[in-house]
């Protein structure tokens, strides 16, 4: 394939993104759900070195079908398409899984001490490991629920999945975690 | 149904509240919203050029489509202009950015609640409109129809199957959604973008054809992803997946100029980084 095809192909690939709103309704989204949509996509397992793009494909898409003024349901609307570009980056990133260990690129808060921040980079890592030996769905709704603090009314709604199930893979997620945690402490792992 | 006390409140003092402190208390580093907004704003002028077209062309026979596209590529300006004036601003005083070149709202289809119905239908299927035109500055469209002819006829497709199936079905899901979930209830909608999982399912295939090392094939399927989804939400991606095919398949001019292209577009997009190392990667 020549520079034509590539060059017919530009139009195609370009343009159609940040196209429905306006500049203050797309900066208003990004500067409210932005930590949102970025803590959604680590926690569901988007490695430090795809989350920008990740969180990039999750605005771009909002930007074009989103409303063009707020709505209550603007933060579900996101995180419908991050539970999306999660998934599919995980797929992708199995081959390419980072060590698991400090990640530079995640940031605690700079008030805190170099203790504080050491103890929170580890909590993160521990919980990341733990996160990642669930099963992606128990995975999706224990992030929904313990970290998003969603209800489970909800989490079934933006899963379309029986309310139900929804709780059942709220109390596996949750038996998952509590025995993590518990072999964690039986290895000798205190607090991180 | 109620819902059973969250581990962080049940666990208070434990690891177990320890963890889930610091899971609900991570940020992105400094830099982030910088470059989404950054990314964001980059594309908005092709938008706009993108409303212009298409809603005109939705109604134009053949010819008359070719000759809007070659006139749309002088709309921009006014259609600036116009949308400034609609917001009641004066046009000297907004940035050209994403709200300088907004397009209409009811002028694009959308799949999320809460929407006012459209009083322009969005393009028919197939029919979409050349956007690489506007990759140029807002501010010189004008002088730009040296490029603009041969990728504004270039672009005007003939509908195919696939993508008359995805409107349709998307027709049919916003349909539902704007039935059931009314936006001001406040509810929790399941409402996705329609083609995005076929979006993500048609680059996933390239990049299984990448990772088995046939760039040929990723190639046909990058056209077909083109064809199918002309204002596909992944086109960025799909762009940058073409340039590591070009590379894969030893098109080093090929690849070398969609990558200038797609950088000079967006140096400092999320994407920038990537397709650096790609054109890195010929050089070795």
């Amino acid at each position: 394939m020549g520079h034509e095809v590539a060059d017919a192909f530009l139009p195609l690939s370009d343009g159609r993104l940040g196209g429905r709103v306006g500049e203050g309704r797309a900066r208003a989204l990004v500067d409210a759900h932005l930590d949102f949509v970025w803590r959604v996509l680590r926690r569901l397992g988007v490695s430090a070195a795809d989350v920008d793009d990740a969180v990039q494909q999750v605005f771009w898409v909002a930007v074009r079908k989103i409303a063009p003024q707020p709505t209550a349901t603007d933060e579900a609307y996101l995180l419908g398409i991050a539970v999306r570009v999660a998934s599919d980056c995980r797929r992708r990133g199995r081959r390419r899984r980072e060590l698991v260990g400090v990640d530079p690129l995640d940031s605690p808060d700079p008030g805190q001490s170099p203790e504080e921040q050491l103890e929170f980079k580890r909590a993160l890592v521990l919980a990341d490991r733990i996160l990642d030996s669930m099963p992606w769905e128990l995975r999706v709704a224990f992030v929904l629920f313990e970290i998003e603090q969603k209800t489970t009314p909800e989490i079934a709604e933006l899963l379309g999945i029986p309310l139900g199930t929804a709780a059942s893979r709220l109390r596996r997620s949750r038996e998952v975690f509590a025995q993590a945690v518990a072999q964690h402490r039986a290895h000798g792992g205190g607090n991180p | 149904m109620n819902d059973p006390p969250r581990l962080f409140d049940e666990h208070q003092g434990d690891l177990e509240s320890v963890l889930l402190a610091a899971m609900r208390a991570d940020r992105p580093p400094a830099g982030v919203r910088e470059r989404v907004l950054a990314g964001l704003s980059r594309w908005a002028p092709a938008a706009a050029l993108g409303f212009w077209t298409t809603s005109a062309l939705a109604h134009a026979g053949p010819w008359t489509k070719v000759g809007l596209c070659l006139v749309a590529v002088g709309a921009v300006p006014a259609s600036v202009a116009v949308v400034r004036s609609l917001d009641g601003v004066p046009t000297s005083t907004l940035p050209t950015s994403i709200e300088a070149a907004r397009p209409p709202e009811a002028a694009v289809p959308t799949s999320h609640p809460g929407l006012a119905a459209s009083p322009v239908d969005p393009a028919p299927a197939g029919v979409t409109t050349a956007s690489a035109a506007t990759s140029l500055p807002v501010g010189s469209a004008s002088s730009g129809l040296g490029t603009g002819p041969s990728v504004a006829i270039a672009a005007v497709v003939a509908p195919t199957p696939e993508r008359v199936a995805a409107d349709a079905a998307e027709e049919r899901l916003v349909a539902s959604s704007a039935g059931a979930e009314p936006a001001s209830s406040g509810a929790f909608p399941l409402v996705m973008p329609s083609t995005l999982d076929a979006e993500v399912a048609a680059l996933h295939g390239v990049r299984r054809a990448l990772d088995q090392g046939s760039p040929g094939v990723a190639l046909q399927q990058l056209d077909r992803y083109g064809r199918t989804f002309p204002r596909g939400g992944l086109a960025f991606e799909a762009a940058v997946l073409r340039v590591q095919a070009l590379v894969l398949q030893g098109d080093r001019a090929g690849a070398e100029l969609l990558a200038r292209s797609l950088l000079a577009r967006s140096p400092d997009g999320p994407h920038a980084r990537r397709i650096r190392t790609l054109l890195s990667w010929q050089q070795d």
